[in-house]
C-alpha cells in the first residue's frame, strides 16, 4: 500500500470524498484485500471515536480552575510591552556576569552533508547540511562559515575555536527555564557573541560541561525536527531535572535566533519545540 | 477569520492594555476545548485541570509574544498539547507506570451532572496505548474535529505525517478495540468490508 492509497483510504473512511471519487476509492479498495482491510480498520476506529462522549469540566473543577486563574491573575502582572526589556524574574541571581561570560557554543549547519556524522544522517538532511560543533570564548565571534570546504577548514585549521567531537563543551545552565522564555531573550541573535551579550544581562546559575559528540549524535536522531531553512544551530542552555539534563536549542534562519527546541540529553529525546504564535 | 478568531484578537488586544476581563472572556470561551485535549491527553482529571490551568497561565504570561500571524486557538491548542507533553513527561520519570490504568471518577461533589464525562473506557483504554504522537493526533482530529492542516500547525509537523499518525494510529486502535470488545459484539461501522 502506498501513500496514495492511504490518503484515499482515509479521505473515504472520513467521508470527505464526492459520490464519483467515492464509487472510484470503493471499487480500488474493494480490488485489493489488504486495502479492504486497512479500509475496515479506520472505519472501525473512526466509529469508536465518534461514540466518545466530549469531555467537559465539572462545575466544580470550573469553580476550581477560575479561582486559581483569578488568584495567579492577582499575583502575576500583566505583562511588559514588547519593546521592554523583560527583567528576569525566572533566574535566581546567584550568579554573576563572569560566568556569563562563559564559553557558548554552537552547532553550525552548512549545505554540503554532515561533517563527522553517519553516511546515514547525511542521507537525513539530504545533502543540505554540515554540522560541526564550535564554541566562542568570550569576546570572540563564531560566524558560520559559507561553504563545507570553509567549515572543514574551521574544524580543521582553526583549532583555537573548533571542539574536537570527542571533546567536551560548556552550556549554561539555565535552572528549568523554559525554552520560550529563553528564546525571548535572545531573539534576533544572529551572533553568539550577541546571544552571549543578552545572557549576560541575566544571572547565569552556571555552565554544564556536555559531550560535543553526543550533542551532535543527539541533533542527528532529531534532524526531522529541525525545520527547513536554519542554517546555524545554537546551543543556547541546559538544565537538569530529576536526573535528566535538558539542553536548548536555538534556531537562526539567517536573520538571528527565531525558535528552537529542547531534547533530553540522555536519550536525545524531544521535550518540545518552542510555541512559534 | 472566523467571528470567534477575530473575538479572540480584540481579546488580546484588550488584556495587553491591561484589561484582565478580556483574558477571563478567552478562558470561558476555550476552556471546555483545552481540558478535553489535556483529558484525552493525560486521562486524568486531575492533572487534565492542573495541565488546563498551565496552558492558561502560559499564555497569560505571554500573551505579548502573540503576533496573529496564527489564529490565536491555534496557538493555545500548541501550548495546551505542549503543557500535557510535559505532564507527561513528568509522570514517565515519577513512576514506571506511567499512566494510570483508568480515568479518575468523575467528581461526585459536582453540582451539575450531566456536565461530569462518561468516557468509554475501552476507547481511553486503547488511546493510551498509542504513543503521544499518535494519541496528540487522534485526539486533535478524530475526537477535537480539527482539520489535517490546524492539527499540522498545532503539532508543528507536516500535514503528511499528520495524516500517515492518523492512519497508523487508527489500525492500532482498531487491534486494540478489537481485542477488547467482548466476543460476539458487533464491531460497529465495518459497512465498508467488501
Amino acid at each position: 500500500m502506498n501513500d496514495q492509497d492511504r490518503d484515499l483510504i482515509a479521505a473515504l473512511a472520513e467521508g470527505r470524498l464526492g459520490t464519483d471519487a467515492t464509487e472510484a476509492a470503493i471499487a480500488r479498495i474493494e480490488s485489493d484485500p489488504e486495502l479492504s482491510a486497512e479500509y475496515a480498520s479506520q472505519v472501525a476506529a473512526l466509529a469508536f471515536l465518534a461514540s466518545s462522549a466530549v469531555p467537559r469540566l465539572t462545575s466544580t473543577e470550573r469553580t476550581t480552575l477560575h479561582a486559581n486563574l483569578t488568584e495567579q491573575l492577582g499575583l502575576v502582572a500583566a505583562p511588559a510591552p514588547a519593546t521592554v526589556k523583560k527583567k528576569m524574574p525566572w533566574w535566581a541571581p546567584a550568579f554573576g556576569l563572569a560566568t556569563a561570560a562563559a564559553v557558548v557554543a554552537a552547532v553550525v549547519i552548512l549545505p554540503g552533508g554532515l561533517s563527522g556524522q553517519s553516511s546515514d544522517m547525511s542521507a537525513e538532511f539530504a545533502g543540505e547540511a554540515l554540522v560541526s560543533v564550535t564554541t566562542a570564548a568570550a569576546g570572540s565571534t563564531a560566524e558560520a562559515p559559507t561553504s563545507a570546504e570553509e567549515n572543514r577548514a574551521t574544524d580543521g585549521g582553526q583549532a583555537d575555536d573548533a571542539v574536537p567531537e570527542t571533546g567536551g563543551i560548556s552550556v549554561y545552565e539555565t535552572d528549568a527555564v523554559q525554552l520560550e522564555e529563553l528564546l525571548d531573550e535572545i531573539e534576533g541573535a544572529d551572533s553568539t557573541d550577541e546571544i552571549q551579550r543578552e545572557l549576560s544581562g541575566l544571572s547565569l546559575k552556571s555552565t554544564i560541561d556536555l559531550d560535543a559528540a553526543e550533542i551532535n549524535a543527539c541533533i542527528d536522531e532529531l534532524s526531522d525536527q529541525i525545520p527547513p531553512g536554519v542554517t546555524v544551530i545554537r546551543v543556547i542552555g541546559a538544565f537538569v531535572e530529576d536526573e535528566a539534563t535538558i539542553i536548548h536549542l536555538g534556531f537562526d534562519y539567517g536573520e538571528g535566533v527565531e525558535d528552537g527546541l529542547s531534547f533530553e540529553f540522555e536519550n536525545c529525546s524531544l521535550v518540545r519545540h518552542a510555541d512559534q504564535g | 477569520m472566523t467571528d470567534r478568531a477575530d473575538r479572540d484578537i480584540e481579546l488580546i488586544d484588550q488584556y495587553l492594555k491591561g484589561d484582565v476581563d478580556a483574558f477571563n472572556e478567552l478562558v470561558a470561551a476555550h476552556e471546555d476545548r483545552v481540558f478535553a485535549i489535556c483529558l484525552r491527553m493525560l486521562r486524568n482529571r486531575e492533572a487534565a485541570l492542573d495541565a488546563t490551568q498551565d496552558t492558561f497561565l502560559t499564555v497569560f504570561r505571554k500573551a505579548d509574544r502573540y503576533k496573529a500571524r496564527a489564529a490565536f486557538s491555534t496557538w493555545l491548542y500548541r501550548v495546551t498539547v505542549n503543557t500535557c507533553y510535559d505532564h507527561l513527561r513528568r509522570e514517565k520519570r515519577k513512576r514506571a507506570d506511567q499512566l494510570p490504568d483508568s480515568y479518575d471518577p468523575v467528581d461526585v461533589q459536582a453540582t451539575d451532572p450531566f456536565n461530569a464525562v462518561e468516557v468509554r473506557p475501552e476507547i481511553e483504554e486503547a488511546l493510551a496505548a498509542l504513543s503521544v504522537e499518535f494519541r496528540s493526533a487522534v485526539v486533535l482530529v478524530d475526537l477535537q474535529g480539527m482539520s489535517l492542516e490546524q492539527a499540522s500547525d498545532t503539532l508543528e509537523v507536516p500535514t503528511g505525517t499528520i495524516k500517515s499518525r492518523l492512519f497508523r494510529a487508527r489500525k492500532q486502535l482498531a487491534q486494540s478495540l478489537g481485542n477488547l470488545r467482548p466476543p460476539g459484539e458487533h464491531q460497529r461501522g465495518d459497512h465498508g468490508e467488501s
